[in-house]
């Protein structure tokens, strides 16, 4: 078990947003998190990589317990997170944005590039540019790119596919399915049909609740299945 | 006892008024109808910041305004005492109503700055700009009209009178925070996000409690123009602002009688303190120091919690 | 007509050298620092008491002082602004108030409530199209230039400048890179500090030195940050010299509305452009 998240329970302010919210992801598994918007996921999220802190239960990573700790030194622990709405630091370059992710880590910066440039060959022309100049797609690669920067162990990932072009999303889509095998993933996703492609694991989630966890295969690959369980 | 002190505003009145009576006549009537009508003051600044959460570093700004309103009133128009009070909060409400929408729109840092801004250029006003009508920095001095025995420069008259309008603004106050525009106001404070999303106009909210703050806070003005008979910049000094702040925290932010206890706090520290620790202004920074980092509830606040305990413990001891 | 724009420029160095600091604390802390005008104070009193030990070179006192304004804020960093930030940002403000206040009195205490003058370290004049400018102004309108040209360096090419620029555009995003970005904004905070207390020395021999001085420019930082951005390097840069400018030109035609003029473009500014925090 690579993460163990144990009956959480998470606040804002008085408000109840998780309630005894469990999922367990495996090493170089896709664990897809869907619901509905409300549901929790981000909360979810934002928990694990520590922008949050549980009021109950505990998050444990290689085990190690990391609930309460600071998000930063989660990061540094392998975990990385990818936010929701492609925020990228646009007023530095792409290779900027690869140099911060690198630089906390001590990763190579150059071969962090070129894992980029193997993911998209698109971001070779781009390498130089300002990142806010970047489109929704280049800008979820270049997220992803910077996750990646010194091999992590666990990449959360924040509806990847939200807002993009259905050709891009092929894209997205096709990047997940290669970094499969390579490292652990939880993606929150929307998207059934891509959920059902590439997931190994799924849990359904709705109000702060888990609903259910689907493991069996067939039920994973029949997306008309899982989408009435919303 | 916690009821008592939550529930009877006539029991908070009367306190307020037994220990002003008491405290005028055994030191300096003068002295304390100062106390009275700066606590005014204090319970027009809380109702921003206990009540909206919103620290202003510039409501001196309000104060001068009722001063200079009442003044220029005595001055130029008719120095009836009741006109002028009239034109203080006027005064006040008038800019509360034209600096409001820009205020209300920030939070934080940026609303304090902006009462600043504002604060700098009245007091640049009064104290250049008009300086043929205010007199600049020295200011103006007026007489009061009397009416037999409405008379302002009787000093026991004075005081009742401002000791009447404290126990009017406090209740005035009292009636407001437990209305459902006092809740909203909390709510605003509270999550002003959430409440929006309920689907109230909050900004027209803020804008009604900026008002009211600053007409308070204007009438505040106008009673010391009466009590001391002159105007000066010095109401509207920027630099000044830190009187009030250190009330409302020390007092209690959100409470009325934190506010009246703030005032008179504060009040008591510059007129008394002063003569025996020479540098008593850096206790008071001192003091907003540990207030920030430990005391925030202020005294109010304190004593709250105090009888909580003691509530808390007396119940536990019932039981067994 | 060039007296003005001399004046007006040297006025804006020195409030761009001050407010930078000023700024980028706002920007990565949302923390209006009240004491930001203490560091500006101690540097200008450092630099008095400090001439005579220098034997009245004035670099080196220069240097000194601003020395020894680092330990004060460093404490300011540490035990205030470290302790709040994040916690309560009102709170932050009202303590640094307070610090500012308790630095005040002290500096009252120390050296008088009265102004002190500093001697134009300099003296001579350069004569410039039939005007005589304070060679000392346009040193400070020279530094200030430097100091722009080097921060924008700073920021765009030292890993350091780039982490900050991050951080104050998304702070989320730094810290899930594994940057503990709360570190490099003390270093800012120390930095701008630094800057505060260069303005205050090089201030000094404009005009004269009074406990009150810290007051007066915070509230000047103020409306540069109001006006430029908060956070913004070349806003700042750019509100700087313009509200100098501004304070220039209304001093020729009436000096006592200089300040409050500034004031008048902040609301107005305000106005047209209302800030969200």
């Amino acid at each position: 078990m690579l993460l163990n998240v144990d009956a959480i329970n998470v606040h804002y302010g008085s408000a109840q947003v998780l309630h005894d919210v469990s999922i367990n992801v495996k090493e170089r598994e896709l664990t897809c998190i869907v619901g509905r918007n409300g549901a929790g996921k981000t909360t979810l999220l934002k928990t694990i990589s520590g922008f949050l802190k549980p009021t109950r239960g505990t998050v444990t990573f290689e085990d190690r317990t990391i609930s309460g700790m600071r998000p930063d030194k989660v990061a540094l622990l392998g975990v990385k997170y990818v936010f929701q709405d492609k925020r990228v630091f646009g007023d530095l370059t792409v290779r900027d944005n690869m140099e911060l992710a690198a630089y906390p880590i001590k990763a190579n910066l150059d071969e962090a590039i070129e894992r980029l440039f193997s993911i998209s060959g698109k971001m070779k022309k781009l390498i130089d540019s300002k990142a806010k100049g970047l489109s929704g797609g280049e800008r979820q690669i270049l997220l992803i790119g910077r996750a990646l920067a010194g091999s992590p162990k666990l990449l959360l990932i924040d509806e990847p596919t939200e807002g993009l072009a259905a050709i891009v999303i092929n894209d997205i889509a096709r990047i997940l399915m290669e970094m499969k095998g390579r490292l652990s993933m939880v993606v929150v996703e929307q998207n059934l049909a891509i959920v059902s492609r590439m997931a190994d694991r799924i849990y359904i989630m709705k109000e702060g609740n888990v609903l259910r966890e689907i493991t069996e295969e067939a039920e994973i690959r029949d997306q008309a299945y899982i989408e009435s369980l919303l | 006892m916690l009821k008592i002190l939550n529930n009877s505003v006539a029991f908070a009145v009367g306190v307020i008024v037994v220990g002003f009576v008491v405290f005028a006549y055994s030191a300096s009537v003068n002295k304390v109808t100062d106390f009275v009508i700066f606590c005014i003051y204090v319970l027009g600044f809380d109702v921003l910041y206990g009540h909206m959460g919103r620290i202003s570093f510039g409501h001196t700004l309000y104060l001068g305004a009722g001063a200079y309103g009442a003044a220029m009133c005595a001055k130029y128009l008719v120095p009836d005492p009741f006109l002028a009070m009239a034109m203080g909060i006027a005064a006040g409400a008038f800019l509360g109503l034209i600096i409001g929408p820009i205020a209300v729109k920030t939070k934080g840092a940026a609303f304090a700055l902006i009462n600043v801004a504002f604060n700098q250029i009245g007091y640049f006003i009064v104290l250049v700009a008009l300086a043929r009508y205010t007199g600049g920095e020295d200011g103006v001095s007026l007489t009061f009209n009397s009416y037999g025995f409405v008379n302002f420069g009787n000093i026991h008259f004075l005081f009742a009178f401002c000791l009447t309008c404290l126990v009017a603004v406090y209740y005035m106050m009292h009636r407001l925070y437990g209305s459902a525009f006092g809740i909203m106001l909390l709510g605003i404070k509270e999550n002003e996000t959430r409440v929006r999303f309920l689907g109230y106009n909050t900004s027209a909210y803020k804008w009604v409690a900026f008002i009211i703050s600053t007409s308070v806070s204007a009438f505040a003005g106008s009673l010391f123009v009466i009590n001391y008979g002159f105007a000066n910049p010095g109401f509207m000094d920027p630099a000044r602002n830190v009187e009030v702040i250190f009330a409302a925290l020390i007092g209690g932010p959100g409470t009325e009688l934190g506010a009246v206890v703030g005032g008179t706090a504060y009040m008591v520290i510059s007129n008394y303190l002063a003569k025996y620790i020479a540098r008593w202004e850096m206790f008071l920074g001192a003091a907003l120091l540990i207030i920030a980092f430990g005391f925030r509830k202020g005294i109010m606040g304190y004593v709250r919690e105090l009888v909580e305990k003691r509530i808390k413990a007396n119940a536990m001891a019932a039981e067994k | 007509m060039f007296e003005v724009i001399a004046y007006g420029l040297t006025i804006g160095g020195i409030l761009y050298i001050v407010s930078i600091g000023f700024s980028l604390t706002f920007g990565s802390m949302r923390i209006v620092n009240f004491a930001h005008g203490l560091v500006y104070a101690v540097g200008a009193y450092a630099l008095f008491a400090l001439l005579p030990v220098a034997k009245g070179n004035f670099v080196i006192a220069a240097i000194l002082a601003i020395l020894a304004s680092l330990p004060v804020s460093y404490v300011i960093e540490k035990f205030v602004i470290r302790r709040l930030y994040g916690k309560s940002i009102d709170y932050a403000i009202i303590a640094s108030y307070a610090v500012l206040l308790i630095g005040v009195d002290l500096i009252k205490w120390i050296w008088g409530a009265s102004p002190v003058p500093i001697s134009d370290p300099v003296g001579t004049s350069v004569s410039f199209f039939a005007l005589e400018i304070p060679l000392y102004r346009l040193i400070i309108i020279g530094l200030s230039f430097l100091i722009f040209i080097s921060l924008s360096i700073f920021f765009k090419k030292s890993i350091i400048g780039k982490i900050v620029v991050a951080g104050l555009a998304d702070r989320e995003a730094v810290l899930s890179l594994g940057i503990d970005i709360d570190k490099y904004f003390a270093i800012v905070f120390i930095l701008g500090s630094a800057l505060a207390s260069l303005g205050g020395i090089l201030y000094g021999p404009i005009s004269t030195i009074h406990p009150y001085m810290g007051f007066r420019i915070v509230t000047l930082c103020f409306a540069v940050v109001i006006v430029g951005g908060m956070g913004n390097l070349r806003g700042t840069a750019i509100a700087s010299y313009t509200l100098g400018m501004v304070m220039a030109v209304t001093a020729w035609y009436w000096g006592a509305a200089a300040d409050a003029m500034i004031f008048v473009v902040m609301a107005v500014v305000l106005i047209f452009r209302p800030i969200e925090l």
